[in-house]
């Protein structure tokens, strides 16, 4: 008879990166977010996300979103200041 | 890049929003799984984009929203699409197309001959013609394992040849017949008859006479052997050689017509283009009518772009008008020309041969006058011919 083998918990680093946020800067020129829920505040000098504890706000000038789909978008423009609250 | 063609191959419209609840709107549209991309605020208006299928959810929320979203442009294959529908003609172009090309690959669209004179290449398209062979041909219905077999049996010079089809291409490989080497001086050989005559005078420099002087013989007549055998009944096989001078008979007909045409050349002339694709011929003129009769001189261009050659052509006529005019001769100057073609003939094709006597015969048949001349001639009817040897074990 087959033995039947242990089943493996592999680390889920992408769910990881869902409830975690987290940014990967391109110079100043452009910013990959994952792991945010929602816009709370989008003008061209300022975005505001949610994350899941904290909520994340980027200044800049002529900043837009390249892409925007659920939990990753791509932040394009000049970034002067990102600041975390909560 | 593959993105932006697959979006483009999916469609997406550009959108404009505003109002109120923008970001509210664009969070609801996302976690519906709905993508936005390229989304620049300008002012109070937001644009973007969003595929095309998820446009009417999308306006949906938003609506929801208290958002005014409006499209300001649409792109992609759908919308291509549909306005291609209403330009059926297009529809009909591509359609008939790419039947047309699909039809095409049935047809030979070039001949490529390899490894033969360019002279020969001339008589072994005529030859694959009569046997279809040509640009244009139906390809389904060539058989050229057959094609081949049948062609070789037509045209002498050649050994071996193979009908290759590549696609569209017909390839030919031809291998040309390679004559024998001449008998070397030292190789054994026969001397054989190649007429028929009565022998008068025979010198034999090597080998064993075979016939004797006012003996009668046929073509292909043993003359001298070489095989010889000496007094103690050894053979040997010798390199035969001698002078079989003999009286033979040869007949020759010359015929001319008395009614002849001439054509006299004019110094206008005409030239004309046409298209040439898969075989037929499409002409680039309106007015087929040609103000005399004209002498055809055609010169074929074959396209061919890096390296590839098409089955389109352009052919350029080159009309030389001529006017006719009819010359009657009389019996007696018949006679004088046929004579001077009868010199022309003993000079080029009889140089090496002595005329003893000839007889002639006139006759004349509507309105062409013939002349045979049977010519009584002392010639050297000597053939070598190489003697096979075949050694048997010794035991």
């Amino acid at each position: 008879m087959k033995e039947k083998l242990p089943k493996i918990q592999l680390p889920r680093e992408n769910n990881l990166a869902i409830y975690t946020p987290r940014i990967i800067l391109q110079r100043n020129r452009q910013a990959i977010v994952e792991g945010c829920e929602r816009i709370l505040i989008y003008d061209e000098n300022m975005i505001r996300l949610q994350a899941k504890k904290q909520e994340i706000c980027f200044y800049g000038s002529g900043l837009s979103l390249q892409s925007f789909q659920a939990k990753s978008m791509i932040i394009a423009g000049t970034i002067d200041k990102i600041e975390y609250f909560g | 890049m593959y993105l932006s063609l697959i979006r483009r191959l999916k469609g997406f419209v550009d959108f404009q929003m505003s109002g109120t609840g923008i970001e509210e709107t664009l969070n609801q549209t996302v976690s519906q799984g709905f993508k936005i991309w390229r989304l620049i605020p300008k002012g109070n208006v937001f644009c973007g984009c969003i595929s095309s299928g998820e446009y009417r959810g999308f306006a949906g929320i938003a609506r929801k929203n208290g958002t005014k979203v409006r499209v300001v442009k649409k792109y992609g294959a759908p919308f291509y699409w549909v306005r291609l529908k209403r330009r059926k003609g297009i529809l009909v172009g591509a359609g008939l197309c790419c039947f047309l090309l699909l039809l095409s690959q049935n047809f030979l669209w070039s001949i490529e001959i390899h490894d033969y004179g360019e002279k020969d290449r001339a008589f072994l398209t005529e030859v694959m013609e009569d046997y279809g062979i040509h640009v244009g041909a139906y390809l389904p219905g060539l058989d050229c394992r057959l094609l081949q077999q049948q062609i070789l049996m037509e045209i002498e010079d050649i050994s071996w040849m193979a009908l290759n089809r590549k696609g569209t291409v017909l390839e030919v490989e031809v291998s040309e017949k390679v004559i024998p080497p001449e008998i070397k001086e030292s190789s054994p050989c026969n001397i054989i008859a190649k007429r028929d005559g009565q022998v008068v005078h025979i010198e034999v420099y090597g080998g064993k006479g075979m016939v004797e002087e006012k003996e009668a013989v046929s073509k292909g007549d043993l003359l001298v052997s070489g095989i010889t055998e000496n007094d103690v009944g050894i053979v040997r096989q010798i390199h035969a050689d001698a002078k079989v001078m003999a009286q033979t008979h040869r007949k020759h007909t010359i015929t001319f017509d008395l009614h002849q045409e001439e054509k006299i050349f004019l110094d206008q002339g005409d030239t004309r283009y046409a298209i040439e694709i898969l075989g037929v011929t499409i002409p680039l003129y309106v007015d087929f009518s040609l103000p005399f009769p004209s002498q055809v001189k055609t010169e074929e261009t074959p396209v061919s772009v890096l390296g590839n050659t098409y089955p389109v052509s352009l052919v350029k006529e080159q009309h030389q008008f001529y006017q006719t005019k009819q010359i009657e001769y009389t019996k007696a100057e018949g006679e004088a020309l046929i004579q001077k073609a009868f010199q022309v003939y003993e000079q080029e094709q009889m140089k090496e041969i002595a005329i003893l006597s000839f007889e002639e015969k006139i006759s004349e048949k509507d309105g062409k006058l013939s002349i045979t001349r049977e010519y009584l001639c002392e010639e050297d009817i000597a053939a070598k011919m190489q003697l096979s040897i075949n050694e048997t074990p010794k035991n």
